[in-house]
């Protein structure tokens, strides 16, 4: 076992160990949801953001996955990138597994391949899943708009969320305390944990 | 740029912005429980995996030494199994062997000791099957000679 595999074991077991442990599964949740508003999947291949985060700790503890203590100090940190990049290829694999073939039949009969279309823009696969894209990340806009409309402390951070996702920052360019800042971070929270990305699909649907 | 690549980028922007935020270090073990309940995730039944994992993945000198415990528990439980085997298979032979002798007519006096299975030692009852065999062997030979000199 490595010196960092230790020291990972050592924090886990300690104190601090449990809040680690679901402050990452919390985050792989909100990860995915994040990349669900773009996609309209929570996850793919039927995986749980749960099962991602449990399994990069197991990796860590196990010594298959190394936390380099002397780039990232912090364990959480340092588990957070791991899920991040988990997650974020599982999104980009399922993302280009969309992207159907691009052969096309020509109006005079001939078939139309990959050249055809000039090597930097994208071809009308990719330029439709893209505005299917936007227009769902849109969708998820509005609504988190719809969640805080008429509550002037969420309004006033909801625009400074266009700027910074720092507390300190938004509290700087709010004139709210910071603690208020925190506070309000957490009915934020509850606000985007009703917008799944299933209900941002439903919503693209009826609009 | 036009008009509308800037607002998807701030859309874009805006929702990492906001996914950063929520997602913020600073949250203390109540805000998170609370918030894994909002997702609908029993944070008590994730904190069971983690004592699992590490119990399974990295275990304690103390855990290692349970686990050591209980494995030799089960192997001697195995041998005890094993041993109450060869006993009923030992019980089986002598029930056959005072049945044959009964049938050759001969008194089973070691019938006393047959019902007494359950209080014998192992041992005991290991040596009551020789001695029961020895004296069929006996008997069988006695059978011979008289039938031979019939």
């Amino acid at each position: 076992m490595t010196a960092c595999t230790e020291r990972a074991v050592e924090i886990l077991r300690g104190h601090d160990g449990e809040r680690i442990w679901l402050a990452l599964e919390d985050y792989a949740h909100k990860l995915a949801r994040r990349h669900g508003w773009r996609t309209d999947k929570t996850l793919p291949q039927a995986c749980s953001p749960g099962e991602i985060a449990h399994e990069v700790i197991i990796k860590v503890i196990k010594g298959d996955r190394t936390w380099d203590q002397n780039k990232e100090p912090e364990l959480l940190n340092a588990l957070k990138g791991m899920v991040r990049s988990e997650i974020g290829h599982l999104f980009d694999d399922y993302e280009a597994s969309h992207i159907e073939s691009i052969d096309r039949t020509s109006p005079d009969g001939s078939t139309r391949m990959a050249d055809s279309f000039s090597g930097n823009d994208p071809n009308p696969e990719e330029e439709l899943l893209r505005s299917e894209r936007v227009r769902l990340e849109m969708i998820a806009l509005d609504l988190i708009r719809e969640a805080v409309e008429g509550k002037s402390e969420l309004e006033s951070v909801f625009l400074a969320l266009y700027e910074t996702d720092s507390p300190q920052e938004i509290a700087k360019l709010t004139g709210l305390t910071i603690e208020r800042v925190y506070s309000l971070r957490r009915e934020l929270s509850r606000a985007a944990a009703k917008i799944t990305p299933a209900r941002v699909a439903r919503e693209a649907k009826e609009r | 740029m036009d008009d509308g690549d800037k607002t998807i980028r701030e859309t874009a922007r805006f929702l990492d912005n906001l996914t950063a935020f929520i997602a913020g270090e600073e949250e203390q073990l109540d805000e998170i429980i609370d918030s894994l309940r909002t997702q609908g995730v029993d944070a008590e039944e994730s904190l069971r995996q983690f004592r699992q994992a590490l119990t399974e993945h990295a275990p304690t000198w103390r855990e290692k030494a349970a686990r050591a415990r209980g494995l030799l528990a089960a192997s001697f439980e195995t041998q005890t199994a094993r041993v109450h085997r060869t006993r009923s298979e030992i019980e089986r032979e002598i029930r056959e062997i005072v049945e044959s002798m009964r049938t050759l007519g001969a008194p089973v006096e070691a019938g006393a000791y047959h019902r007494k299975f359950e209080e014998a030692q192992d041992e005991d009852l290991e040596s009551l099957f020789e001695d029961l065999q020895f004296q069929r062997a006996m008997l069988l030979k006695q059978q011979g000679k008289v039938d031979s000199n019939g």
